[in-house]
């Protein structure tokens, strides 16, 4: 079927295919500045830390177009949001120049303890006020959208009244944020709670989509867990495909995150986006260091 | 408490109750469970919440393992997951950042949590903790040769050298230093028996060194990181020392010309 790819809500540009910047592939990036169009850094990462990393961002971002993706803000706790937290966001988004700041629809702990983990919301109009006014907090404070990535989850709750893409696009709407849209995590959350992940993605407000994630996953036979390794799945990129026909494309980012191969094998991962997805090749150094800057 | 707060609550606590006390019976988790989580088609609610709970524990031990590879070798496996879990139940983290989740441990292990080994397992955790604050620490200007053979000794008196952040001088009860070298590189071990050894533990651009010191040295390195003014560092190590003057002397030449050379001073700051 075909479709009128869906208007950004937001200005802000499609960087093409990008990949995660983990610390095996420190050297190798700053050394070689390799052909990837855009680096996506783990926020927490670069934040409370001086030596290597500081340096590490400030070189890569000379270079190459950084987004900041977090996993601490623990938007759905009902803990008060952590100002100083916040605070050192907003300073790492101004220092790396990030073209947006996003994190995850979850929560990571209450009572002033941090499981590390992105622990699901149960999709309530109770949650929903919540979440929103939390998202509006956080964008007084930075002062720009911020983008909210839908979750994978291994647990729905009984207490749930809407499906997961009512609940992104009525969020996207009422706090007037981006999504970032995982399209793995879409697959693995329908496997694990039977839904079609079609029927999700027709209920994604596209034009409020800024970025996709990719992934790979591990399928433990009772249920899927998003693990971050290995190759994506071919349904995975079909979703991908889907959504860039729903979008008309958008920034696209290949996450590897455990036994993380040379930055080469990552970088071949994430370019299957142009064969699956026609998105564009990754532009050249010139141009790149030209469109690094703001 | 409201229906998310309530919920919130009790997640977080089938999360970690596994590791942090005695766990509820199968049939009581099975029944809290299904009042909170649907099944799916393959996993009862609290097979569902299990998945959350194992990650929880697996994750923070890795990071743990990590960051104290040379204790948790040393320990051993099993050992090693028990200290976790009882130092998580103590200091469970409460900062967005993992950076710190271990940074008690040395702590940890001085109090009464029991463990063969415990003391060795102590002094080799607080070297392995110096190291990883000393990784994370900021990026300081570093003070040349240059700078400082254009001190005046005669100012000594009321100059302190600062060092680097993240710079430790430690005294250990084993060879601490030797057997973190030997763990992490696969090597054979040391003695592990009681010996006191003193160590300074640095970041030089992007690489965190150990050094040996001699007593006298560890007292003056330990002086000047304290903050005492140059001359009164160095009277901390000559106390401390009963042979040649000259020898002293010499070493304390020796010594300073490497700890300069090795970026160990950030700057020079008068009283």
């Amino acid at each position: 079927m075909k479709h009128t790819p869906a208007k950004p809500r937001f200005d802000l540009p499609n960087l093409g295919v990008g990949v995660g910047l983990r610390t095996v592939h420190y050297t190798h990036v700053v050394e070689t500045l390799p052909e990837v169009d855009w680096f996506e850094i783990i926020s927490e990462n670069f934040m409370d830390v001086g030596g290597r990393p500081q340096w590490i961002l400030e070189q890569v971002a000379a270079h190459y177009p950084i987004v900041m993706h977090g996993v601490s803000l623990s938007i759905g706790s009902v803990d008060p949001l952590d100002r100083d937290y916040l605070t050192k966001l907003a300073t790492l988004a101004q220092k790396s120049k990030a073209r947006w700041v996003s994190d995850h629809l979850c929560w990571t702990g209450v009572a002033h303890r941090n499981l590390h983990d992105l622990l699901p919301l149960p999709y309530t109009e109770d949650c929903l006020r919540h979440v929103v006014a939390r998202i509006r907090q956080v964008q007084d404070i930075l002062e720009r959208p911020l983008v909210i990535e839908n979750p994978s989850s291994y647990a729905e709750f009984t207490s749930t009244t809407m499906s997961e893409w009512e609940f992104l696009a009525r969020m996207a709407e009422d706090a007037d944020c981006g999504l970032l849209l995982d399209v793995n995590n879409v697959f693995v959350s329908s496997f694990n709670h039977a839904f079609d992940p079609y029927e999700y993605l027709a209920g994604i407000p596209m034009e409020r989509v800024v970025q996709f994630h990719v992934a790979g996953h591990t399928h433990k036979g009772t249920h899927i867990l998003d693990t971050h390794t290995g190759q994506a799945v071919e349904e995975v990129w079909r979703l991908c495909e889907r959504a860039c026909e729903l979008t008309g494309g958008r920034s696209l980012l290949y996450e590897w995150d455990e036994d993380i191969p040379a930055l080469d094998v990552v970088v071949a991962e994430a370019q299957k986006a142009h064969a699956f997805t026609g998105m564009k090749r990754p532009v050249k150094t010139a141009q790149r260091l030209e469109s690094a800057q703001p | 408490m409201k229906p998310l707060e309530a919920l919130e609550h009790w997640l977080q606590g089938e999360i970690v109750r596994p590791h942090e006390s005695r766990s509820k019976s199968r049939a009581e988790r099975d029944a809290s469970a299904a009042l909170h989580v649907k099944p799916s088609r393959t996993l009862s609610p609290a097979q569902r919440v299990e998945i959350y709970s194992d990650m929880y524990f697996e994750r923070l031990v890795e990071i743990l393992s990590e960051e104290y590879s040379a204790v948790c070798s040393l320990a051993g496996h099993d050992d090693f997951r028990r200290m976790a879990r009882a130092y998580l139940r103590e200091h469970p983290s409460r900062h967005w950042s993992l950076n710190n989740l271990g940074r008690k441990l040395p702590e940890f292990l001085a109090g009464k949590f029991r463990i063969s080994r415990k003391a060795l397992l102590h002094d080799i955790a607080r070297m392995e903790c110096a190291m990883s604050i000393a990784f994370d620490a900021e990026i300081d200007t570093v003070l040349t040769s240059d700078a400082v053979g254009r001190l005046d000794p005669a100012d000594f008196a009321t100059q302190r050298l600062v060092c680097v952040s993240g710079l430790s001088v430690a005294s250990y009860d084993h060879a601490a230093n030797s057997i973190v070298r030997a763990v992490r590189q696969s090597e054979d071990l040391p003695s592990l028996d009681r010996r006191r050894t003193f160590t300074v533990v640095w970041r030089k651009e992007w690489t965190v060194w150990r050094l040996d010191l001699t007593e006298p040295m560890y007292h003056i390195l330990a002086a000047l990181a304290r903050g005492l003014p140059i001359s009164a560092a160095i009277a901390e190590g000559t106390r401390r020392f009963h042979g040649d003057p000259a020898e002293l002397q010499a070493e304390i030449s020796r010594s300073f010309g490497e700890w300069i050379t090795e970026g160990m001073f950030a700057s020079v700051e008068k009283e």
